[in-house]
């Protein structure tokens, strides 16, 4: 046979192998990286037994794949399920999942530890004696679910739709809840996110509407990160392995961090700037790219809103661009690199070396911020707002190597219903004193529901735990322990939590493993979507046996969230009267409820494109192929959409403003993608904003008012910001200004790398690896309080002190201490998680709130073996209930930074000892209340917030304007 | 391209895959890990530094140099760039991305590439390795590289030969450590300075051939300790097994200039050793092999 001969013949074995959808190629290869096992064998794959070793004892498995439910990047897991025990085993990668590629943190394999958890709550439990008392009953589903639906239902038709409220941390899928919610007319949404990006998202939203980066990483020249992202953070290790890869060709990291984390030891750079001095850093680098015109001058004429600024700021002076190039340099002259320096503690030099740096990157230049500055400080938001201002000058958006806006890096597939949202405004989460809030005042509940501006009938917190999570915690317990201000608390968690102790019900929802989700998150240039599904259920269908509820087959009765959301529903709108069952009906069966497997083989079938045909190609249904793959790849490189012209058909009686943003009559061409828009106003004819003209041609643009990069904000500047309306630096609450002598500042903002915030404390492998948050505090301030590694020293918030061990340091600048809020997670007597949660007393009398340890973590008999061989007793301090509210007065944010002072602990003081005073709390949230400039004094068109602003709930248009009572209905 | 890229996965560890490859190949035998292992892991090293690097080692300048190939690329190295199967898979990558190319500029400069990596960093060393595979390797593996050796040949024939030598052999030192036995050992096991191949089953028989004690260990080790016992017979054994490299890669006769290299380092080494091993007192009296 000749050499022709041979290749066609291995040709054409591999085409037909791969034709079938099997892999023609695979095995440990240095070729194809394929140390995977072959998805072809996934049903039936064999291995040996590692714990019978060195028996060679063969365990067949069926492999499922379904996404982590830890932090929120959604990676793909690998379930291996046993298939003589019908349990899952283990979990690895997913090689088909685009955003993680097989690859996984430590948090994603000790997801076995949370389902196989002793400690995990099973069944429906019902308080029975005093809220927090700790006494509790099982409880039937049927009789939850009939309760919860009897008493929504009355609310509704009693117009109290406003005492119900739905309390999320991270969400499980993309609009599932904020659906419901719709469909029951409710704008009860309340999310956790102005305790976390809020800050972070402003920034990028004043520039292009979009407020989420997805950064090209592994196509970037020069990386800029304010954050510890290699370690930790909003995707971080689809991100971190992209980051390693750029590295590796040579790409330079520039890193802000006060701490030397683990991120900053991989930096090129490592800029341990003064915490809140990060934008004036920034600044000082565009102010050297301006004035070297290192900048790309013909992006910045085209994309930039430069003519509304000028128009707006100097309507004396000629609107050419020309003019404008000189207008910013004086705008920021003063941002030298000497100013930054004396701001933040850094070398002249080696600031300039990094503006070297950055201007040497072109469009390569890859930046984010998520939390960290943005997260910590007043005026935060300025951070990501100065971060993108350096994309914006070197023309880095949207290109190979650059950043892009999330929404194009995302696919959010249109599902079987899309109730219209509620035709009401919750004054409880979206407050007058905050128009522009990136989100809901979640954190300042407690502080409105004391104030009489509203009640809770019904507060469902959902694996969420703001008594632990948010600042002033003992507030959160002060309202959720008075039934007169919230009137049943329903806890939906899969584990213990110290918000669940107060709760009425705790009700036990599905880990990783046990639910259905469906998630995209912009990851890289790419869109993609990932299915999270109870494995056990597609294992058992794989064996031929159906499953029509997930408790079917998940241990004891937990649920998965969709099919209780989805019950809970029906029962509230049993003979759809209240036309709220329309939206959770089969439309295969109608008068019939709808069954996940509709409600997803419905999206996959018509809004995901090439789903359909991919998974015809392999002879499969869209639903089973997501079954078995867990992840598909709409499209690759999507690239600067903002470029791409508008087509002429939506292009009908075009109008055009001053600025060219152009305006048509055509109706918008509807979508399979959803994923949520900002939504520029229309015309003053009604027209809708479609593009913007640049040098002649309708170009899609950005979703801005301007249609174009936003350096000049209208919108800050018409709702009470002027002085904030262009990129610029302002001091935070933590700048030494603003400090008291003695003060440092204290930063908590910081996860442990195998940790992830309330959900991890019931996985053994990840609590044995970290188990505490000591403080970290330099070595010259240790030897001035006469403070050694592992000596007590006290914390002294505004509010109140907690007790924590020093970690003496040189990885953390003088004048800053650090203690990750990743720990100090704690119980009452009763029920709890054992693994990393110590046995406290809490101690209350008037405004004062003690919180005391009286047991430290020990090993414990259970059905897990592993529990007897405990031998942490740590479980470390929680910081965060002593720190006062700290409402950003533009975003809303919580700044999590602290001014403290540190001094050595007192007799008598015990490690984990918490002390607050909530009439200072109250002090706090006041002072910080007054620093608002309310839409009532601000807004230009008498409503309460601007409309093209994202919500998650989005009342129509008429429900913005401001009611003319001075005081908001329903004050007690 | 097929046909490479099957042959590059026969030099990963052996799978069911590689054994459906075998049958498709018509080879004789199955590949199992036994044999892998023996040959890869044992005698041929499958990778391009040990070849072309001026230490016979894995790693080094050499291995350096083909990172940076990648790099230009811009492509991530991966762990173990200069292994015959990345190697490979590459070449066929770079061939096939070539040839989908539509903008004629891309195509260019992939075809430049995909050249560069044939003459650079295969044909540089690659038909010496696979002689000596097609001498020494069991079945499947004997079959296998007779296969690869006729393939790459008739890739050589596509494109002209540059006219310069690879870097890897422009740069190679020639044979030194004339001075002891244990510089000796290491400079004769390093196939760029001498033109020869030296495996674990030449140094058994030359222990054989020479009556020598074989001692376990490295093939340092084991070349130093036959010159301990004996360095001339030992010397002229090596001259000869030069001499005969020298005829051999004269047998392939291309006219790329890289077997004349190979050949005339042979033939250097084998004068060199035979006049090393005229002299009076080959080397210094108390020269004593390290062993440590």
């Amino acid at each position: 046979m000749t050499l022709n001969e041979l290749n066609d013949r291995i040709r054409a074995a591999r085409e037909e192998v791969e034709g079938r959808g099997e892999t023609f190629y695979p095995g440990p290869s240095r070729i194809h990286l394929a140390s995977f096992p072959p998805k072809e064998r996934w049903d039936d794959w064999t291995e040996l037994e590692s714990t019978a070793w060195p028996v060679r004892e063969e365990r067949r498995y069926t492999l499922v794949p379904t996404t982590c439910f830890n932090c929120e990047s959604a990676c793909g897991l690998l379930a291996y399920v046993d298939k003589d025990s019908l349990q899952v085993r283990k979990f690895e990668g997913n090689p088909e999942h685009p955003g993680s590629r097989g690859r996984n943190c430590a948090k994603g394999p000790a997801t076995l530890n949370q389902v196989t958890d002793p400690d995990r709550i099973l069944y429906p439990l019902k308080r029975v004696g005093r809220r927090g008392e700790g006494k509790w009953e099982r409880v039937s589903w049927d009789a939850v679910l009939d309760e919860l639906a009897q008493r929504i239902r009355t609310a509704l038709g009693e117009k109290r739709h406003n005492e119900i409220m739905y309390h999320v941390g991270r969400p499980g899928e993309d609009g599932f809840t904020e659906r419901i919610l719709a469909a029951w007319g409710v704008d009860g949404h309340n999310s956790h996110t102005n305790v976390c990006s809020s800050n972070g998202r402003a920034g990028f939203q004043y520039w292009m509407g979009f407020d989420r980066p997805s950064p090209d990483f592994a196509n970037a020249k020069v990386i800029v990160l304010v954050s510890a992202h290699l370690e930790t953070g909003h995707y971080f290790n689809p991100h971190a392995q992209r980051i390693m890869e750029a590295r590796e060709r040579g790409a330079k990291l520039v890193v802000f961090d006060t701490r030397l984390s683990n991120t900053a030891t991989h930096a090129d750079h490592w800029l341990p700037s003064y915490p809140g001095s990060e934008a004036a850093v920034l600044l000082a680098i565009a102010s050297f790219l301006i004035r070297e015109r290192r900048y790309d001058r013909e992006f910045v004429r085209r994309w930039w809103n430069w003519r509304e600024y000028l128009t707006v700021e100097h309507p004396d002076r000629e609107p050419t661009f020309e003019v404008f190039e000189t207008v910013l340099e004086d705008l920021y002259r003063d941002y030298t690199f000497e100013t930054a320096a004396n701001e933040s503690g850094l070398e002249p030099a080696v600031l300039r070396e990094v503006a070297e740096l950055v201007a040497s990157a072109g469009t390569r230049l890859a930046t984010h911020n998520w939390r960290s500055a943005a997260a910590g400080n007043e005026g935060g938001w300025l951070v990501p707002r100065t971060l993108f201002f350096l994309n914006a000058l070197m023309g880095a958006i949207a290109v190979e190597g650059s950043t892009y806006p999330n929404a194009w890096n995302k696919y959010v597939p249109r599902p079987i219903y899309t109730p219209p949202h509620p035709k009401i405004w919750n004054e409880l989460t979206w407050p007058e004193e905050y128009p522009l809030a990136m989100n809901e005042l979640s954190f300042l509940l407690p502080h409105f529901l004391k104030e009489g501006r509203g009640k809770l009938d019904v507060y469902f917190t959902r694996v969420y735990n703001p008594v632990w999570t948010n600042p002033d915690g003992f507030s959160w317990i002060e309202v959720l322990a008075d039934e007169d201000l919230v009137g049943l608390h329903v806890a939906l968690t899969p584990t213990w939590n110290e918000t669940a102790y107060f709760a009425d019900y705790v009700l036990p929802m599905g880990h990783s493993a046990e639910r259905h989700d469906l998630h995209s998150y912009e990851t890289h240039d790419a869109q993609w979507i990932g299915f999270r599904q109870p494995v056990l259920r597609a294992a058992r269908e794989r064996a031929g046996q159906p499953v029509s509820d997930s408790r079917e087959v998940n241990p004891g009765e937990v649920w998965e969230e969709n099919e209780f959301w989805i019950d809970l529903t029906w029962r509230i709108d049993p003979d759809g009267a209240l036309g709220i069952r329309q939206y959770v009906e089969s439309k295969r069966s109608p008068g019939s409820k709808l069954g996940v497997a509709e409600y997803y083989a419905h999206a996959f079938e018509h809004s995901v494109p090439g789903l359909p045909e991919r998974a015809a190609a392999e002879g499969l249904t869209p639903l089973a192929f997501m079954r078995r793959y867990g992840a598909f790849e709409v499209e690759k490189r999507v690239g600067p959409v903002y470029e791409d012209e508008v087509p002429r058909g939506e292009l009908q009686d075009i109008g055009e403003d001053a600025q060219g943003r152009i305006y048509t009559r055509a109706p918008e061409p509807k979508t399979a993608n959803v994923v949520p828009l900002p939504s520029p106003e229309p015309d003053v004819s009604g027209r809708r904003p479609v593009g913007v003209r640049i040098d002649g041609v309708i170009r899609r643009g950005f979703p801005t008012p301007s249609g174009r990069l936003e350096f000049y904000s209208r919108t800050l500047a018409q709702w009470g910001w002027p002085e904030l309306a262009i990129p610029t630096y302002r001091k935070s609450h933590v700048h030494p200004d603003n400090m008291e002598s003695g003060e440092r500042v204290l930063i908590s903002t910081f996860r442990l790398p195998v940790h992830i915030h309330t959900r991890s404390a019931n996985a053994k492998w990840l609590d044995e690896i970290a188990h505490t948050n000591p403080l970290w505090i330099h070595t010259a301030e240790a030897a001035e309080l006469g403070v050694a590694t592992g000596d007590l020293v006290r914390v002294e918030t505004k509010i109140g002190y907690f007790v924590v061990k020093a970690w003496v340091t040189e990885g953390i600048r003088p004048g800053v201490v650090a203690c990750s809020h990743h720990m100090g997670r704690w119980k009452l007597l009763g029920d709890g998680q054992r693994q990393l949660m110590a046995t406290v007393d809490l101690a209350h009398e008037g405004n004062r709130w003690g919180l005391h340890r009286t047991r430290g973590v020990a090993p414990y008999a259970s059905p897990d073996p592993d529990t007897e061989r405990i031998w942490w007793t740590d479980a470390g301090v929680h910081q965060n209930m002593t720190f006062p509210v700290h409402p950003d007065p533009v975003s809303g944010q919580h700044c999590w930074h602290q001014a403290v002072r540190v001094r050595r602990a007192e007799p008598g003081d015990r490690y984990g000892d918490i002390a607050v005073d909530t009439a200072k709390s109250s002090e706090l949230y006041r002072q910080w209340l007054a620093k608002t400039r309310p839409a009532r004094a601000v807004s230009p068109d008498g409503t309460r917030r601007p409309f093209w602003l994202l919500r998650p709930l989005k009342p129509p248009k008429e429900c913005y304007g401001l009611p003319s009572r001075a005081a908001p209905a329903g004050a007690r | 391209m097929e046909l490479i890229r099957a042959l590059a996965v026969l030099a990963e560890p052996p799978g069911a895959e590689t054994e459906k490859l075998a049958a498709l190949l018509e080879l004789p035998a199955v590949p199992t890990a036994a044999t892998h292992t023996a040959v890869f892991g044992f005698q041929l090293y499958p990778y391009a530094s040990v070849y072309v690097g001026a230490e016979g080692m894995l790693g080094g300048e050499a291995r350096d140099r083909i990172a940076g190939f990648w790099r230009v690329l811009g492509e991530a190295p991966p762990p173990e760039p200069d292994h015959i199967a990345v190697l490979l898979a590459l070449y066929v990558r770079l061939a096939e991305l070539a040839s989908a190319a539509a903008d004629p500029t891309a195509r260019s400069a992939l075809g430049h590439a995909r050249r560069t990596l044939l003459w650079e960093h295969l044909l540089s060393w690659l038909p010496v390795y696979l002689d000596k595979m097609i001498e020494i390797g069991p079945e499947p593996y004997r079959s296998w590289a007779r296969l690869l050796a006729a393939t790459m040949r008739e890739e050589a024939g596509r494109d002209p030969a540059p006219e310069e030598l690879p870097l890897h052999l422009r740069e190679a030192p020639t044979l030194g450590g004339l001075e002891d036995r244990e510089a000796l050992a290491r400079s004769v096991l390093v196939p760029v300075r001498t033109g020869i191949v030296l495996t674990r089953v030449d140094l058994e028989r030359a222990a054989r051939e020479l009556g020598l004690g074989c001692r376990a260990g490295e093939r340092r080790f084991v070349l130093a300790a036959f010159l301990e016992q004996d360095p001339r017979k030992t010397i002229d054994w090596l001259a000869d097994e030069a001499a005969g490299w020298a005829a051999r890669h004269a047998n392939r006769n291309d006219e790329s200039g890289i077997t004349a290299f190979w050949s005339d380092r042979a033939d250097r080494t084998a004068g060199t050793l035979r006049a090393l091993g005229g002299a009076q007192e080959v080397f210094h009296v108390g020269d004593a092999v390290q062993t440590h």
